[in-house]
């Protein structure tokens, strides 16, 4: 009997033994909801449900259909197609370092990466799969019946399933490139000349200061901005959250981390490289009437090609290789 | 206590903690029961709202012609009535209580009966001369977590809530333009998009409601799809412009929650 008890309470333990994060140094505390603590078991269902095209309607996608590691959990489309091909409307976002973010997709309308799971799930666009649908089949699956059971204690179910998810996102920390050598880790040697007058330019130079807006640890000040890209906006960013007209054409801030990685970008997808983007806060921009005053919108900056090759170095110096290849995030 | 002290010089301390115990305890026994016997008792009231077009009794998927002179057809309808209140115009609001535990109803008109979709509600019994609701959610129903909410707040409730938006719809209302095959889809929801409705007379000493114990009162409230296409100005909204056809919030979200308030009209009264 005692010889059950023990079994017993290794099990109990063993279903919620903790995930420990890796938080690079320099990092603050990540935001982990209390009813949702990381556990090896809840990371370990999220990452199974993550890579499971049972997800999707006809079967044929998964999360990872559209964040990919290899892309820094993004993908290389403009704009990406879910199932039956039918395509999506904006650039697929990367997924780094979202236990520190407050806001998810382009015009931020959800605030919790539990319910974030929700939309790309039952999209048209996207997954197309009803909820209640999605729950019978994880009802239906032994294992899902057991890994659920390990991580929530509870059949598959809509809060667990997101909850789950949320957990193996929250483990995608990237925070070990060229610039965290330099800045965070206090390696003066980590950049090379061109990547260091780049960072001056991105920090400290009046004349770009890019940092206005790429901020913080995840280069993001999770702000909505309009970056003067069309003077008229087939899609409104955050007034279609908000409704206000001074919301038009305004987006989330994106990550800069990992950028090489993740083109093409924009909301749209509609820049194509790096060079592309740099052109476009460099120039004049479109005069949109919410065009952030951060972007120099309506006043050229002089930009040597010099200054426009260095800014690129550094941000290719924002790519985190290790965070690209770690196994733990692959299927 | 020490009115017992005066009382009782001579007794044992011991005995006069065992009287104070026996005093205290009938003292609080009937507070109890005065509390008991304050619950006043509570009857059914009947909610039924019918779906109207221009007066006319609606069928889903049948033609319809709107204000603007548009031919259109309604697929899906539905909202959802929160914070139901009766009072008497100079009395104290008596809040109901649902049945399903959530003071909170969603009206479907995708499944109404001939006579309308009814709800029955409990309310303390009395004569009430002004009911009043929301068609919408208060804030902190609207934010709390919909896969741990319960019906019909519960995420099988789907198309009212916002997958892209955290927070529910308050009323949605989907359909397709005869001539052109067009899709109009609106979906009114947001803390500021709150639709009060009241009905009731200050000056009126004849009670618009009785409710009795083992009676049901029932009332009727129109609800003219219409009209929710008349402006205040008296102008039609159009339908044929595709940003006042796909509506999920900004100005003409603000123009069809306005329009929504004088859409719903209270009918009539009948007890049973």
């Amino acid at each position: 009997m005692a010889v059950l008890v023990f079994l017993a309470s290794m099990t109990f333990e063993l279903n919620r033994k903790p995930y420990v994060l890796k938080i690079p140094v320099g990092f603050p505390a990540p935001l982990i909801p209390a009813d949702n603590e990381l556990t090896v078991a809840r990371v370990k269902l999220g990452k199974k449900l993550f890579y499971d095209k049972i997800l999707s309607f006809d079967t044929s996608i998964s999360c990872s259909s559209c964040h990919m590691p290899e892309f820094s959990f993004s993908d290389n489309r403009t704009v990406s197609p879910g199932v039956k091909q039918v395509m999506g409307d904006r650039n697929s976002m990367p997924l780094i370092n979202l236990a520190w973010s407050n806001s998810f997709f382009w015009d931020g309308g959800v605030s919790s990466l539990e319910m974030q799971v929700l939309k790309p799930l039952t999209s048209h666009t996207e997954m197309n799969l009803l909820l209640r649908e999605a729950v019978y089949r994880l009802k239906t699956s032994k294992d899902y019946v057991k890994l659920f059971e390990k991580a929530y204690q509870c059949e598959p179910n809509p809060n667990a399933l997101f909850k789950a998810i949320a957990s193996f996102e929250r483990t995608l920390i990237s925070g070990n490139s060229k610039f965290d050598r330099y800045f965070y880790q206090k390696d003066s040697t980590a950049f090379n000349a061109s990547e260091k007058r780049g960072y001056l330019l991105f920090f400290g130079n009046d004349k770009v200061h890019c940092v206005s807006c790429h901020s913080g640890v995840n280069f993001s000040n999770n702000t909505f901005q309009n970056n003067g890209l069309y003077a008229e906006y087939k899609d409104e960013g955050r007034a279609r959250i908000t409704g206000h007209k001074n919301d038009i054409g305004k987006f989330k801030v994106p990550t800069l981390r990992n950028i090489a990685y993740t083109a093409p970008y924009m909301h749209d997808g509609s820049l194509k490289t790096l060079e592309e983007v740099i052109n476009h806060y460099s120039s004049a921009g479109t005069g949109h009437f919410n065009a952030s005053l951060h972007v120099h919108t309506g006043s050229q900056l002089e930009l040597t090609a010099q200054d426009k090759n260095d800014l690129i170095n550094f941000l290719k110096a924002l790519n985190d290789d290790d965070f690209i290849r770690n196994p733990a995030y692959r299927q | 206590m020490t009115i017992l002290y005066a009382i009782l010089p001579t007794a044992s301390s011991s005995f006069v903690k065992y009287v104070t115990v026996l005093l205290l305890a009938l003292s609080l026994g009937t507070c109890y029961a005065q509390k008991k016997t304050a619950v006043k008792e509570q009857g059914d009231v009947m909610l039924n709202f019918i779906p109207l077009v221009e007066g006319e009794a609606f069928f889903m998927d049948s033609i319809y012609s709107a204000p603007g002179g548009e031919q259109y057809k309604i697929t899906n309808w539905k909202f959802f009535v929160s914070n139901i209140a009766f009072s008497t115009s100079f009395g104290v609001e008596q809040p109901v209580a649902v049945e399903s535990k959530l003071p909170v109803l969603l009206i479907d008109f995708g499944k109404a009966n001939t006579t309308g979709v009814q709800s029955i509600v409990k309310v303390q019994t009395g004569a009430y001369t002004d009911v009043r609701f929301d068609i919408g959610l208060p804030r902190q129903i609207n934010h709390s977590d919909p896969t741990m909410a319960l019906p019909p707040l519960d995420l099988a409730q789907q198309d009212m809530y916002w997958e892209w938006n955290s927070g529910y719809i308050f009323l949605l209302v989907e359909g397709q333009l005869i001539s052109t095959n067009e899709r109009f889809h609106f979906a009114i929801g947001g803390d500021n998009k709150i639709m009060p409705f009241a009905h009731g007379n200050l000056f009126n000493i004849t009670p618009l409601v009785q409710v009795e114990k083992n009676k049901i009162t029932q009332l009727n409230f129109t609800f003219d799809f219409n009209k929710l296409l008349k402006n205040g100005d008296g102008s039609a909204y159009s339908l044929n412009s595709e940003k006042k056809r796909i509506v999920h919030g900004g100005y003409f979200a603000d123009i069809l929650s306005l329009n929504a308030k004088y859409a719903m009209e209270f009918k009539s009264v009948e007890v049973k």
